[in-house]
């Protein structure tokens, strides 16, 4: 790819030494060539838009103990029975049967945390209350009754707990913003944070992204996760007059910091 | 006003090669970039060989851009959580216990990492024809109610195995020493799960799954003689999920909603930021067709002026 830019310009100027005294309408048409060349890569990127969106550094997570790690939950908390005491670099022979025990070390970020009561968004000013969510008749997840108030869908994942919660919030109401008006602004990198039971827990952005709400991604959203994970949603795009409803939703992804 | 015949020529050159670079570095961009909306995907390490001692396990881009991450001593049994890490090319170095990072590791396995997805990097078999194998943990989410599971089977005391709930559902038969099943679809709940070996007593484990969840069954050796499972969490998602989008806005600031793109793309276009990989690679793309486009025209009218001396 590096190599396109420099073989490009040297075609060009080759094309240039070679027929020094083209018409103007030649070179109307070589730049006209060119302009469609600009055209067609805008749109081949605004094409692939939305899948490019937010590939960006993520903080890693997870601690590799011996025994039960960060990725452990209260299924596995059984102790395992098996372990091997750090062997000697040079033992050359095959281990002899695991002996000992590796101690089970649950982790408190994944016992169940119970619904989450606030969320904090330091980057775009959100501090907000949560109310819980369900679904409306159409199996579509209800928006919060309150425009100023974010809410957690009650029937999935509790921030925390493994797997993908979810906190939406309007974007406006009927007179201006409301409380994800500015969602559009986070970036990855950017820290969340949810209020469960006595524990603010800390979630860090991984990508954002927009859908058309046709196509939205349910099995990206909702899908299981194997750590705890925070999805906060909105509206975003064109404005349908007839639906009274945004086309799009924004979505950005977290991950719970270690 | 015109300018000399060189300097045109000049000026021309200048604006192709602008263009040229402005367009290659739209395309670069794309091609670096893969595809898929979430930016991390998940990996997590291994040590699945009985008679193999420990190991330290290095983690690292596959490039090695950056210094990898070790895990020390890493014993039989041990199967780390998922580490959440960028989408890209990962190498995975497992070295005797011990050994300095700068001796040849004895294994060595590359991963690439897509968007959403998980994998198990896993030293597997026995020590004299020990594998490091990348598995691909498929945890997308279980049918509506029901639950995955799959048999990680790691015990050379019991060669062959039939995994099934009393008075249950089948999980998976003849599971040969070193092999993984695919994820099987079960119902949830409590079931006692009996393992039989040919020649073997049958071992038992307790198990609760939960729908939505997905979960590797890992059979070992035990300590003492016979074998033992361990019920791992691969992932899990809600149990209920809805359908489609959520309305989550009146219109009241739709003016403002509506040019929240181009917001964003200033605010990216300030910061460094690669997260807003779409706006910045518009923004490169916009600019090279403006400079095209400039260009163009100057030209014409340059030309057209020309003629009319």
């Amino acid at each position: 790819m590096n190599t396109a830019p420099s073989a490009r310009a040297a075609g060009i100027r080759r094309h240039r030494g070679r027929w020094p005294h083209l018409g103007a309408a030649t070179e109307r048409r070589i730049w006209l060539a060119l302009s469609g060349l600009g055209v067609g890569v805008l749109a081949l990127i605004t094409g692939t838009g939305l899948g490019l969106a937010g590939t960006g550094p993520a903080t890693t997570t997870g601690v590799w103990r011996a025994g039960c790690t960060a990725g452990c939950s209260p299924d596995s908390a059984q102790p395992p029975d098996s372990a091997q005491p750090a062997q000697p670099p040079d033992s050359a022979q095959p281990a002899q049967p695991p002996t000992g025990a590796r101690p089970a070390q649950p982790d408190p970020s994944t016992a169940l945390a119970g619904p989450p009561s606030r969320v904090r968004i330091p980057r775009i000013g959100v501090d907000s209350s949560l109310e819980v969510l369900g679904l409306d008749r159409s199996g579509q997840l209800a928006a919060p009754a309150d425009f100023a108030q974010a809410g957690w869908f009650g029937a999935g994942t509790a921030p925390g707990d493994i797997g993908p919660a979810v906190i939406a919030g309007h974007v406006d109401s009927t007179t201006g913003p409301a409380v994800f008006y500015r969602l559009y602004e986070l970036r990855v990198g950017d820290r969340v944070e949810v209020l469960g039971g006595k524990r603010w827990i800390s979630f860090v952005v991984v990508a954002t992204s927009r859908y058309d709400k046709d196509e939205f991604p349910t099995a990206e959203v909702y899908g299981p996760t194997p750590g705890p994970e925070l999805r906060l949603i909105t509206c975003a795009g064109t404005f349908d007059r007839d639906t009274r409803h945004y086309r799009d939703n924004l979505v950005v992804y977290a991950v719970a910091t270690p | 006003m015109r300018l000399s015949r060189p300097h045109a020529r000049t000026l021309r050159r200048i604006l192709a090669l602008a263009c040229a670079t402005l367009v290659g570095a739209g395309l670069s961009a794309v091609a670096g970039r893969p595809a898929g909306a979430a930016g991390v995907g998940y990996v997590r390490l291994a040590h699945l060989s009985p008679d193999t001692p420990a190991v330290d396990v290095y983690l690292g881009t596959a490039t090695g851009s950056d210094e990898p991450r070790v895990f020390p001593a890493v014993g039989y049994g041990v199967v780390s959580g998922y580490l959440t890490l960028p989408v890209g090319r990962y190498a995975v170095a497992m070295r005797q216990a011990g050994a300095p990072a700068s001796t040849k590791p004895v294994l060595t396995a590359e991963v690439a990492v897509t968007a959403g997805d998980a994998y198990t990097v896993a030293g597997v078999g026995r020590y004299a024809d020990l594998g490091l194998r990348v598995l691909d943990d498929d945890i997308s989410a279980p049918a509506a109610g029901r639950a995955k599971v799959r048999v990680v089977q790691a015990s050379v005391r019991a060669p062959v195995i039939d995994v099934a709930a009393a008075d249950g559902p089948t999980i998976a038969d003849a599971v040969q020493f070193a092999t993984t099943t695919p994820y099987s679809q079960v119902e949830p709940g409590s079931w006692k799960l009996r393992l039989n070996s040919a020649g073997g007593t049958p071992t038992t484990a307790d198990v609760r799954l939960t729908a939505g969840t997905v979960y590797s069954l890992l059979v070992l050796d035990a300590a003492q003689g016979g074998l033992t499972t361990e019920l791992r969490v691969d992932a899990r998602g809600g149990e209920v999920v809805p359908a489609g989008g959520v309305d989550t806005g009146a219109g009241g600031a739709r003016d403002m909603v509506g040019v929240q793109d181009v917001i964003g793309l200033e605010a990216s276009e300030a910061g460094d930021d690669p997260g807003r990989g779409y706006p910045l690679i518009a923004a490169v793309a916009a600019g090279a067709l403006l400079v095209v486009l400039a260009a163009a025209t100057v030209l014409l009218l340059r030309r057209r002026a020309r003629r009319t001396w």
